[in-house]
């Protein structure tokens, strides 16, 4: 009887209200498709299904975003492992995508867009969850199970990878931080 | 940021701009999907928090009356300490002489009327309505324990 009822949400469960996930499939859904494509072609079924978990979580989760964020991740991440297909996504997959949609305001957005599909897989999914996620180090580093000195550490090596793809000098990031 | 409370350099804020989002029609069938699962979510949490404990109530007294029913149907028909079909002696009234009496004290299976008959007198027709004393309409509180009233009242 005990297992039975841990299959069942709580009394005062609720799920998550109809604006707010809205709201976070306006701001996050794009985010979410390209992290889930950095591992698998399958990136809006699993986008769907963790906006389906979302809505039923119990309890809530405090962070839905990065919940999110990781969710998608760790999914992509198992179904890659299970596929063991790697398809060079990202670039392929923006040639004919129609899901997602980006506005670049200059070349230097769609350089750098570029250039983050290009750097390593275990560097962009670090990028996309502090950029686009806005996740913080501490939420990136739970999520991909390293320390944050690790997730500092890919991500400048990241910025530096991309700055390094679209030919601009590896100073620019450290001269900006100072 | 909360980790870097520097500002962006410009190779981030140029990928922070170029964030993709998704198609409104695809943002609109996400939303519909998540709709549906909360909404057969929410009418399951419903029925867990407002009708569980009465479907257990339901099963139990449904389930305690098929056992009370199957035990009670043995206990009246099968009991072998009170044989269904039990013949006694007896001297009988005086203007019918001896007789002996088929004591069928407990319903027969399928049937709501209990027969008291004379096998002294009967034929091998069961049906034969000459040994057939008394008819009543069984019960459970039927019990031929004193024959001599049992003869008295035919």
């Amino acid at each position: 009887m005990a297992s039975l009822s841990k299959t069942f949400q709580s009394k005062n469960f609720m799920p998550l209200d109809q604006q707010t996930t809205l709201d976070l499939i306006a701001r996050h859904g794009g985010a979410l498709l390209a992290l889930a494509r950095s591992w698998t072609s399958d990136g809006e079924d699993l986008v769907q299904e963790a906006f389906c978990k979302l809505v039923v979580a119990d309890p809530q989760p405090d962070n839905p975003t990065a919940w999110l964020f990781q969710v998608v991740r760790n999914e992509a991440k198992q179904l890659y492992r299970s596929t063991q297909r790697r398809v060079n996504r990202e670039i392929q997959v923006a040639k004919k995508d129609t899901t997602t949609q980006s506005t670049f305001e200059s070349d230097q957005q769609q350089d750098a867009l570029q250039a983050l599909d290009k750097i390593p897989l275990d560097l962009r999914e670090i990028v996309i969850m502090k950029l686009w996620g806005e996740m913080t180090l501490e939420e990136i580093s739970t999520s991909c199970d390293v320390s944050v000195a690790t997730a500092h550490r890919k991500y400048k090596k990241a910025i530096e990878s991309i700055q390094r793809h679209m030919g601009l000098p590896q100073s620019e990031f450290i001269e900006q931080k100072k | 940021m909360k980790d870097n409370p520097n500002p962006l350099s410009s190779i981030e804020s140029a990928i922070q701009n170029a964030k993709p989002s998704l198609g409104p029609d695809v943002q609109a069938k996400l939303a519909y999907e998540a709709g549906l699962r909360a909404g057969a979510s929410q009418g399951l949490g419903r029925s867990q928090a407002q009708y569980s404990l009465p479907w257990k109530v339901i099963s139990l007294a449904l389930a305690g009356c098929v056992v009370f029913l199957l035990v009670r149907s043995y206990w009246f028909e099968s009991n072998p300490l009170n044989p269904v079909n039990q013949i006694v002696e007896s001297d009988g009234p005086q203007n019918l002489g001896p007789i002996s009496i088929e004591i069928e004290p407990f319903r027969p299976r399928g049937q709501t009327t209990v027969h008291w008959r004379n096998y002294s007198s009967a034929s091998e027709n069961p049906d034969d309505q000459d040994s057939l004393l008394k008819q009543e309409q069984w019960s459970p509180s039927l019990r031929p324990t004193n024959v001599n009233s049992l003869i008295d009242s035919i």
